[in-house]
């Protein structure tokens, strides 16, 4: 009878799943004692979408320094894609906890997939040393499991505008085309903040979607107002877009000026007569002059016959401070390393750093670049001069982290 | 016309492949499988039975979604409170779209219903202060579940949550196969053959695929409200039209010809894309590609890969035909 | 404020024009298959990535023109007549999700040739700069491409009006039975119609890539802004869809000046409005 029929197929089928099921759990990895692991969850496609595989190349360089192990464990690192979206983030992060016992992870690329990534790491209390531009990882949703390596908005604003201020000291008006997304909306915030403090004008603003493909429009409104700046918060491949885009207007008169724009691997992507003389504040530079970064870039060159970026540096450099932590701490047990963390002072590639122990941001410089003429560059990696640097931290009174210090 | 198992009986099936699946798989996977069945079971009522091809069911699945979300992250509301005005939300949401498309045929109702899906997809892009825009609406909460005399459960609890999952599937599961079977779904199903005969023996063929429509809203709503509480984040991602591909993909993975056709059909898809996602970054190659090959070979799903091989093996058929 | 609409009525109607070309490839596509192409945007994609592949190969602008029209459109016509074409006979669904797949397994190939980092193209030296109205910048490149679509939709247009060929591929569109019974290779027709409007698409992100780059989303952006030109200017007719892309480029640049975030909103509102008061569109017949 049909009946029959039907329990039949439900046999097939209850077998058909529990094969598809048998087959996945074989593939999770056994958690061992002996091995460490490390997440590297960051961004293989997208805006960011080059920067997965380099923030992963900087952490093997953290690992080569010490044969690949801290104390006395193999450490493993778990490359994960998190798409630059939160959602796919959170999921890559709680599948590692559940499947590879994973208690530290890092890579962020985008603030949003980072703080979204904080209330997981929160929840199931793993350690996570987040990058990104959003003040709220050490503000208002700061976290005793969560870690700033970039440096805050405030110094990056700062550290640009100041450099501005002093060398073009006629140009005070500024317009701002902003990415609408919690990174940019902190530039801008900051922008407000640190234009006030210097007496600079914002004579407006644009926001403008993630993935915008049309600055056009956006060029020819800032235009319309004649500033003598235009300050791009904005980011990855928009910030490109956005810069080859103004180029098209010819407009000598306006400076552009990028102060969280562009990293070495967009700079690659336009054509130094495109970027030449464009003012850039950047979170990592290849010839900051500090012994470890000496030796990281020398390395990373050797290596990857390339120059390493704000991705490489970020990689490797929080995962070498995660591990020196550990190897302080002597113990890879998270609530031990993140007390380690609180207040250490230790060598990085920016020098001797710190990490302030109630908001847990890296207490480090920042870098303002002047791009280069195409007839100066000494070879293609050469492609700017860092002109100035400052850590001027947060003014205190603007933080909104509420843990007690 | 073949006679109908009970649906007791087919609910007791399902039940038992929804406790049989966290044995054989990590349970957060089961879990999404089931979610994603119920969608894709709202889905098939659509497009399988009544023929309504639609390829905008992402929208009332974000909806609801959005709305379970926005409740369990913002206020105190019970569980019931927020699942019950996900499905509202979902369902007056299929109502409004379902009453500007349906009067349209074929293509033309396929593009509006994609459109529509687009449109709702920009809103909650845009409407960031509600929605968290591009980023998602996150912090979302599971709220513990007061049972009277029982105690409270804790939904934070994977186990506990899957069981909740497992719960409003084989509910939905049971409905849908009730619908399908009760005169709405002949209704429906003539309809899908010969509207126009079917309208002139007099019965409104408007109404029955408006009430399907929103029938389908409602339980995609449901399956949105849980998505949004499994990772406590609602992404954006969820309410667009890649979305609705994968409902009706995942309705013809499986096989359009029985119900349990949506439900291998989101196995299928939650498997491969778990898999697949952490070997190779460019994953959906292969899915475009799998999804070619059953279009072009296996146009039955995999259900019809089962019929296939069970002929091959020669296990004999239970008796054809209807009494 | 005129002067600030006045700019971005230029801007829209140059983003129009490009609007326009893509969804009249859509259109002779869908005339002839009665199914909405849903690689439509994967094509569009390949054509802006074949574009600058070609240029970083040392061709010149034009010739890479020429390859970014080219290459989709033999794609194209691969697709139909391997894929398309089989399921001609079963219900339209089935062709549907096997463009759907097409489009997947396009755009992912695009990222293993030319990965996941978007890409730019300078335009030529002599399109390079702008024009200063006075009261706004016009850059040269817009002008370029408007002119560019618009001789390109002149050519197609005068190909379907006014050759042997176009009067089959209308035939073929109108009644397909019919032309069959008269002679006509209707299956041909198909697949050169189908490669006619990938190569349009293709061309199309040729023309976009010094303007908006190559990116990897960029085929699914077009492709559902392309349906909403199709649904606005009616799906019966062929040449709906240039009217309606140009007036789509206008009303989001135009509103992008008002309401910057919701600029592609009112797309689809205007999508919406115009189902409800004429519902075959604005060119389109019942």
């Amino acid at each position: 009878m049909i009946r029959d029929k039907k329990i039949d197929r439900r046999t097939i089928l209850k077998a058909g799943v529990a094969a598809l099921g048998s087959s996945l759990s074989g593939l999770s990895w056994a958690a061992q004692d002996d091995i460490l692991n490390l997440g590297i969850i960051s961004q293989q496609t997208g805006t960011f979408a080059y920067a997965g595989e380099i923030v992963y190349k900087g952490a093997q360089l953290a690992l080569e320094e010490r044969d690949g192990k801290v104390l006395g464990k193999k450490i493993n690192l778990l490359a994960r894609d998190d798409e630059g979206k939160p959602a796919v983030g959170v999921r890559r992060v709680t599948e590692a906890i559940a499947s590879d016992n994973m208690r530290f992870f890092l890579g962020n690329f985008s603030s949003a997939v980072g703080l979204a990534e904080l209330e997981v790491a929160r929840q199931e209390r793993v350690l996570q040393y987040a990058a990104g531009g959003s003040e709220d990882f050490t503000g208002a949703r700061c976290s005793p499991y969560t870690f700033q390596w970039s440096a805050h908005p405030y110094t990056a604003l700062r550290a640009t505008l100041d450099y501005v201020h002093k060398t073009l000291p006629d140009k005070k008006k500024i317009y701002t085309i902003t990415a609408d997304y919690a990174f940019g909306q902190s530039l801008l915030h900051y922008t407000q903040v640190v234009a006030k403090e210097l007496g600079m004008e914002l004579a407006g603003n644009d926001n403008h979607p993630s993935g915008e493909r049309q600055f056009t429009q956006y060029f020819t409104k800032a235009l319309s107002t004649r500033p003598d700046i235009i300050l791009l918060l904005t980011a990855g491949a928009d910030a490109v877009t956005a810069v080859r885009q103004f180029n098209s207007f010819g407009v000598k008169t306006v400076s552009l000026v990028g102060p969280w724009t562009l990293e070495v691997e967009q700079m690659r992507e336009l054509s130094p007569a495109m970027l030449s003389g464009m003012i850039l504040g950047l979170n990592y530079y290849q010839d900051i002059d500090t012994p470890v970064n000496k030796s990281f870039v020398e390395r990373y060159l050797k290596a990857n016959k390339s120059m390493p970026s704000y991705a490489a540096a970020y990689g490797y450099d929080s995962t070498r401070t995660l591990l020196l932590a550990m190897e302080k701490a002597k113990s890879v047990e998270v609530e031990a390393v993140i007390k380690t963390l609180e207040g250490m002072q230790f060598d990085s590639i920016f020098g001797p750093t710190r990490i302030d122990p109630r908001t847990h941001q890296t207490i480090r410089p920042y870098y303002v670049v002047q791009c280069k003429k195409p007839d100066a560059m000494k070879n293609e990696f050469d492609m700017a001069t860092i002109v100035a640097h400052s850590d001027e931290q947060q003014p205190p009174a603007l933080n909104e982290c509420k843990r007690p210090a | 016309m073949q006679r109908r198992s009970s649906t007791y009986l087919m609910s007791a099936v399902a039940a038992a492949v929804a406790v049989a699946a966290p044995f054989c798989m990590p349970i957060n996977i089961a879990t999404e499988i089931l979610i994603f069945g119920v969608f894709a079971l709202a889905t098939y009522l659509l497009v399988s039975v009544a023929g309504l091809y639609s390829f905008g069911q992402a929208a009332f699945f974000g909806v609801g979604g959005y709305v379970a979300g926005y409740v369990f992250a913002h206020t105190a509301l019970p569980l019931a409170a927020g699942l019950a005005l996900a499905a509202a939300g979902a369902a007056l949401a299929a109502l409004v779209v379902g009453m500007m498309s349906i009067k349209r045929t074929g293509i033309y109702f396929m593009m509006l219903t994609f459109a529509f899906n687009q449109m709702i997809y920009y809103l909650a892009y845009t409407w960031r202060d509600v929605t968290g825009g591009e980023d998602g609406l996150g912090s979302i909460k599971r709220p513990d579940i007061e049972i009277p005399g029982l105690g409270t459960v804790d939904l934070s609890n994977h186990v506990n949550f899957y069981i909740l999952a497992a719960v409003v599937f084989v509910a939905v599961f049971a409905a849908l196969y009730q619908m399908m079977h009760s005169p709405l779904g002949l209704v429906l199903n003539a309809a899908r053959q010969n509207a126009r005969r079917t309208a002139s023996l007099g019965y409104s063929v408007y109404r029955a695929q408006l009430l399907a429509f929103v029938v389908a809203g409602a339980a995609s709503g449901v399956a949105g409200a849980l998505f949004a509480m499994l990772y406590r984040i609602m992404p954006i991602d969820a309410i667009a039209w890649t979305n609705s591909g994968n409902a009706v993909f995942m309705v013809i993975i499986g096989g359009m010809s029985s119900i349990f056709g949506p439900v291998i059909g989101a196995a299928v898809f939650i498997w491969l894309q778990g898999f697949f996602s952490l070997i190779w970054a460019r994953w959906p190659l292969l899915f475009g590609i799998f999804i070619i090959l059953v279009v072009l070979f296996l146009k039955g799903g995999v259900i019809e890969l089962f019929d296939r091989a069970r002929h091959l093996i020669g296990r004999r058929a239970a008796q054809r035909g209807a009494p | 404020m005129t002067s600030l609409l006045a700019a971005q009525l230029l801007n829209g109607l140059a983003i129009g024009m490009i609007y326009a070309l893509t969804a009249f490839g859509l259109s002779i596509i869908k005339g002839l298959l009665n199914v909405p192409n849903f690689a439509h945007g994967a094509f569009y994609a390949l054509g802006a990535y074949v574009c600058y592949g070609a240029m970083q190969a040392g061709l010149s602008f034009a010739p890479a023109l020429c390859a970014a029209f080219l290459v989709p459109a033999l794609a194209g016509a691969a697709v139909e007549r391997l894929g398309v074409a089989r399921l001609m006979s079963g219900p339209y669904l089935y062709q549907l999700l096997f463009l759907f797949g097409t489009a997947l397994v396009l755009e992912q190939v695009i990222i293993l040739v030319w990965g996941t980092v978007g890409l730019s193209a300078a335009a030529p030296d002599w399109l390079q700069g702008a024009f200063d109205l006075g009261f706004t910048y016009l850059p040269k490149y817009l002008v370029f491409n408007g002119v560019m679509a618009a001789l390109t939709i002149a050519a197609v247009w005068l190909l379907i009006e006014r050759t042997r060929l176009g009067s089959q591929i209308r035939a073929g569109i109108d009644k397909r039975e019919m032309a069959q019974c008269l002679g006509i290779d209707v299956r041909r027709l198909v697949t050169a119609g189908f490669a006619l409007g990938a190569g349009l698409a293709g061309l199309s992100g040729g023309l976009v890539l010094p303007l908006l780059g190559a990116s990897t989303t960029m085929g699914s952006d077009m492709l559902s802004i392309a349906f909403v030109v199709l649904v606005i200017g009616g799906l019966g007719s062929l040449y709906g869809a240039l009217a309606a892309g140009v007036l789509v480029g206008i009303v989001q640049s135009v509103s992008s000046v008002f309401v910057p975030s919701a600029s592609t909103v009112l797309i689809y509102v205007a999508m919406v409005a115009t189902i409800m008061i004429r519902p075959q569109g604005l060119f389109g017949e019942r």
